[in-house]
């Protein structure tokens, strides 16, 4: 030992007494490496799940997709060369029962999907009773055969051997199906599946030109000849196919983006947890460093050099970080073990679980910077103490800044940490916006505990201030502003949680609120899809001659996706990430003879009844700005292979929010003449009146689809719970580590209490004037970390209401009512639980051993 | 100055008494076991005297005072201070009665240090409802010579001024009996010798009845009286030879 250099010396010598006093620190550091690591290490092992499954994901080798129509027969011979192919087609339609009579009983929005003989060409579908799948998908007796979820099986009353209809065809339920191994991911699915056989779907007749259907070719390459070389051959042979092909490394499709997202939201997660449990290690530091103010400054005036004290504490933290880093990795690396059981089937693919050292070294260096940020500036501090703090009653270091070189290393540190973040991040730009989020919400939380202490001081100074007589209140408000007090470190790490609870909170009821109340009293109350250019007539006289009916708009869609923006290829042309939606994929265009209801023109002249010229299109306002376009530009379409250019002639304001029929291009009838597409329609109907007007349409016409705004707006809300449950967990998490560094910032104040509780006994103070001045800090602390976290969330959530989601703001009083008393309520517990100890400590026996 | 050995006899027949010790016994456990910390103490001081306590570390002197403040419990006898017995007075009892009745100047000061050194001399004041607290500590404040500190907290005052501050505060409420517990112990010899003749002119003017423990003979001998303590016995009066 006394070869050691003098600092690891020392740093032993003060590690002899153990980890005690240090488990608010290394619980600190472990809970934000236990969720990076688990998250990470989920990821990898998904990701490798998928490598793994990859053929039955994608359905084969080779994929393509392709929306409204099916591929020509050159495309398919195309895809032939390449192996055996496999097509299946998806739509959204409704399943339903039907009496004797042929009165409909039951239905239900469903997503359809019709394979053909070779499917699957990769894996095995699940199905109760276990049987063969071209068997349950067999025509018998002239009736087709179909398998379908079990959910829809329990909405429609069904039990195997039962018929349904869909379109014009009469099924047969043969099984359940329990997987389907090819099945994308999604949050927002229309409805259960129902799998038949392409000869049934050809039997529902809802296979007709223009309506909205996804197009799937699979592909298993027989031959040994590397499928990334085919689709290459394709993407040249074909290039205006409009088709998507995929191969393995994009298996699942819209698994491998959600699980990515999903790594991404919970590194964040972890990271917010890291971030909060790093003001919990600065505390903890400080806390441990002051009480060694003695031992530096004696250390000091028997001439150890402010880096002997800066070293040894150093390697002294720096081995409880390794510590703490460690019990995080290896909780990190167990959680996905459990999770992957406890999950279970929720995940369409088998998790490879094992250790991924990849995952566990991107969590340690997530811990080791931020311990290093959080420990770097009050280490520095205990470096200047000065040897004169013997000599004076000091409660802390002195509040000064550290000098310059450890600035620099806390700058440096927190440069890097905010660079591995967005390095390591799948969405760069996500990860750039938490770390400046990050950044600001301390920043702005700083300034507010700063504020709270300003405004305590100022409360309790002078004889004829709000304390006067009240030496509880005094000190309660004046530990809250002493040296050392734990209010910059509960506002910080508490508030932060809070504020993103508070901000989620009122999202969702400002949503909610939209949801349930916001529609305008003129908004539709049915929606209807798919409805044939046939079927047009029919369906408006069907319609309007039912009672109830206050309304019925109808205007036609086809699908197209935009191809050129002033003449420049869409991928090439600038347009602003708010807008990049309508400017990817298929999406449905309309064209109209006027202006339709809810929208107002912003600019330029709508064309005339009958307008016979030029190609024009309306664009939507918002739109036309992401686009960087004018009155007079060109946009360009690909409406079934064919190019349509058409002049901007006017922007139109749409209130979307109306849910009346809009579009985001609506060209003049002449550009798209001809074009085969759909018609869609809106009923505004007395309330009640749905289902008869939803029975008696499906009846005449089974091949519309149809939604009802109410279950529609449920299905919204399921997929809006699904998220901010998501969020919540952050905050939650967020919280998790506040209530360590509230605990942590508790416990450290414990030896203060006690002296001050005594103090006051001797000076004639009850048990419960004690208390109330215990509880009054608590109850200050608890209401202006309440307080702050309501405003900095409510501001975070206005801001996200009003000027992203432009929908109107309205604030939750109650709910922030609430998250203010819980708030109080958590720090009162807390302080509470610290304080009885204290109130129970005798007079006696510590003025005895003074 | 010198006063005669006390017993239980001569104890009834000082119904003036303002401290009053009747075969006080403390026994604490300890990590070896039960420790005897006082043996049987009898004592009687009459209102107005000044009683030094004399003895050897560890004889029982502070836990004495303790038991006297009401912050030691006794494991037997009798304690009647100001004519009140604590005999069946709770915790809040006793904090009530030291706050109108007793004052307490420790070696470490004991000032709360986030507070003044007005707030601190006001603090007892305040607990007790008294609505001049502020003007009341400002004049005990000078009346030790700190009225240019009076807005100086702890940590920005010398020893003998933070000494100062406590014996202010310990006067503030004018107690009827003042406890001092080695008051100059933590300060040089010219700054104790000061607060010790704070300490006996505030005695003199308010007709305290003072208690005052001491390992300094010289400053004992100012008292009236002063008892000897030893092993948790009084054992003698006046100062060894």
């Amino acid at each position: 030992m006394g070869q050691l250099p003098l600092p690891l010396r020392f740093a032993l010598r003060e590690l002899r007494g153990g980890m005690r006093g240090f488990r608010i620190f290394l619980a600190c550091i472990a809970i934000g490496v236990t969720a990076i690591a688990a998250a990470t290490s989920m990821n990898q092992s998904v990701e490798a799940g998928i490598a793994a499954d990859a053929q039955p994901l994608l359905g084969g080798d080779l994929q393509a997709r392709i929306s409204t129509r099916p591929l020509g027969a050159a495309e398919i011979e195309g895809l032939q060369t390449g192996g055996t192919v496999s097509r299946n087609v998806e739509l959204r339609s409704m399943a339903r029962t039907e009496s004797e009579t042929g009165e409909v009983l039951k239905r239900a929005l469903i997503e359809l999907k019709g394979v053909d003989g070779n499917y699957p060409l990769y894996g095995t579908l699940t199905l109760d009773p276990v049987m063969n799948l071209s068997d349950a998908l067999a025509e018998k007796d002239g009736v087709w055969g179909a398998v379908i979820d079990t959910a829809l099986i329990n909405r429609l009353a069904l039990k195997v051997g039962d018929r349904f209809k869909v379109g014009e065809a009469e099924l047969q339920l043969r099984a359940s199906l329990v997987y389907e191994p090819d099945r994308s991911i999604s949050f927002t699915t229309a409805g259960p599946r129902v799998l038949i056989s392409d000869g049934a779907l050809a039997a529902t007749q809802l296979v007709r030109d223009g309506s909205m259907i996804d197009y799937t070719y699979n592909i298993r390459v027989d031959a040994p000849t590397d499928p990334e070389a085919i689709r290459l051959r394709l993407l040249d042979q074909f290039p205006d196919a409009g088709w998507r092909l995929r191969g393995l490394n994009q298996a699942a499709r819209g698994l491998d983006a959600f699980i990515d997202n999903v790594t991404l939201f919970l590194t964040l997660v972890g990271l917010t947890a890291l971030l909060t449990g790093g003001i919990g290690v600065a505390n903890a530091v400080r806390a441990h460093l002051n009480g060694r103010l003695v031992t530096i400054a004696t250390m000091k005036c028997l001439g150890a050099e402010a880096d002997t004290i800066f070293n040894t504490y150093l390697i002294q933290l720096s081995v409880l970080a390794s510590v703490g880093i460690g019990i995080g990795l290896v909780a990190g690396a167990v959680i996905p073990m459990i999770a992957a059981v406890a999950l279970g089937d929720l995940l369409p693919v088998k998790a490879k679980l094992g250790i991924y050292p990849a995952a566990l070294g991107q969590a340690a260096v997530f811990g080791a910077l931020t311990a290093a940020l959080f420990t770097l500036w009050p280490l520095a501090r205990a470096r200047d103490i000065p040897p004169v703090a013997l000599f004076r009653n000091l409660l802390a270091a002195p509040n000064q800044w550290p000098c310059g070189k450890y600035m620099i290393a806390v700058v440096i540190t927190a440069l890097a940490l905010g660079a591995f973040t967005i390095a390591t991040a799948e969405r760069e730009d996500l990860a750039a916006w938490f770390v400046i989020g990050s950044g600001v919400a301390l920043l702005l939380f700083s300034l507010a505990a700063r504020g709270v202490m300003k405004l305590a001081a100022k409360l309790s100074a002078g004889r004829n201030s709000a304390t006067a007589g009240r030496p509880s209140l005094r000190l309660a408000l004046a530990n809250l502003y002493r040296p050392g007090s734990p209010t910059t470190s509960v506002v910080l790490s508490l508030g932060l949680g809070l504020s993103v609870l508070v901000a989620i909170a009122l999202l969702q009821s400002n949503l909610d609120r939209q949801i349930r109340e916001g529609l305008p009293a003129d908004a539709p109350s049915m929606f209807f899809i798919d409805i044939q250019p046939d079927q047009r007539a029919e369906f408006t006289t069907l319609v309007q001659g039912m009672p109830g009916v206050q309304k019925v708009i109808t205007a036609n869609m086809i699908r197209g996706r935009v191809t050129k923006i002033k003449g420049v290829a869409v991928n090439d042309a600038p347009v602003k990430p708010d807008s990049r939606w309508a400017a990817r994929g298929e999406r449905g265009i309309s064209t109209a003879d006027t202006l339709p209801e809810g929208a107002r023109l912003e600019s330029g002249e709508w064309w005339p009844a009958g307008y016979d010229g030029e190609p024009l299109v309306s664009v939507d306002d918002n739109v036309g700005k992401d686009f960087y376009l004018k009155l007079g530009d060109t946009i360009s379409v690909n409406v079934l292979g064919r190019e349509i250019t058409a002049k901007v002639a006017s922007f139109r304001d749409v209130r979307w929010q109306s849910g009346t029929l809009n579009f985001t291009f609506i060209f003049s009838p002449n550009a798209l003449a001809g074009a085969p597409g759909i018609s869609l329609a809106t009923v505004n109907s007395a309330p009640g009146s749905e289902d008869a007007i939803e029975t008696a349409v499906l009846g005449a016409m089974p091949n519309v689809t149809i939604v009802q705004v109410r279950q529609a707006l449920d299905m919204l809300k399921d997929v809006l719970d699904t998220l901010s449950l998501a969020v919540k967990l952050t905050a939650a998490i967020a919280l998790v580590a506040g209530a360590l560094v509230l605990a942590g910032a508790i416990a450290a104040g414990h030896n203060r209490r006690i002296y001050e509780a005594v103090v006051l006994k001797v000076l004639g103070a009850t048990r419960a004037d004690v208390l109330r001045a215990f509880v009054f800090e608590y109850l200050l602390l608890g209401l202006a970390t309440g307080l702050i976290a309501a405003a900095v969330g409510s501001l975070a959530a206005w801001g996200v209401v009003d000027e992203v989601m432009h929908i109107p703001w309205s604030n939750d009083f109650g709910l922030i009512a609430i998250v203010i008393a819980s708030c109080i309520t958590v720090t009162l517990t807390a302080g509470f639980m610290g304080t009885w100890r204290a109130m129970g400590i005798k007079a006696a026996p510590l003025l005895r051993n003074e | 100055m010198r006063e005669s050995p006390i017993s239980p006899a001569n104890l009834d027949a000082t119904p003036s008494a303002a401290i009053m010790l009747e075969k006080v016994h403390l026994t604490l456990d300890g990590p070896a076991g039960p420790v005897n910390i006082l043996r049987g103490v009898d004592l009687s001081v009459n209102a107005g005297t000044a009683l030094g306590v004399v003895g050897p570390s560890g004889s029982g002197k502070t836990t004495m005072l303790m038991i006297v403040s009401g912050l030691e419990r006794i494991s037997s006898g009798r304690v009647v201070i100001a004519g009140t017995d604590y005999a069946n007075m709770d915790e809040d009892a006793l904090a009530l009665f030291r706050r109108d009745t007793v004052g307490i100047v420790f070696q470490s000061f004991h000032l709360i240090p986030t507070m003044t050194a007005l707030e601190n001399v006001a603090v007892p004041l305040e607990f007790a409802g008294r609505k001049d607290a502020f003007d009341r500590a400002e004049h005990q404040l000078r009346a030790v010579g700190l009225g240019h500190r009076i807005e100086h907290y702890p940590g920005q005052l010398s020893g003998g001024e933070q000494q100062r501050v406590a014996l202010a505060r310990a006067f503030a409420i004018e107690p009827k009996i003042l406890l001092a517990d080695e008051p100059t112990g933590n300060l040089d010899g010219r700054t104790g010798q000061q607060i010790i003749e704070l300490l006996f002119q505030l005695h003199e003017q308010h007709k305290t009845t003072l208690v005052l423990i001491t390992h300094d003979l010289k400053l004992a001998s100012r008292c009236q009286r002063v008892v000897r303590i030893a092993d948790g016995l009084i054992v003698g009066e006046g100062l060894p030879a």
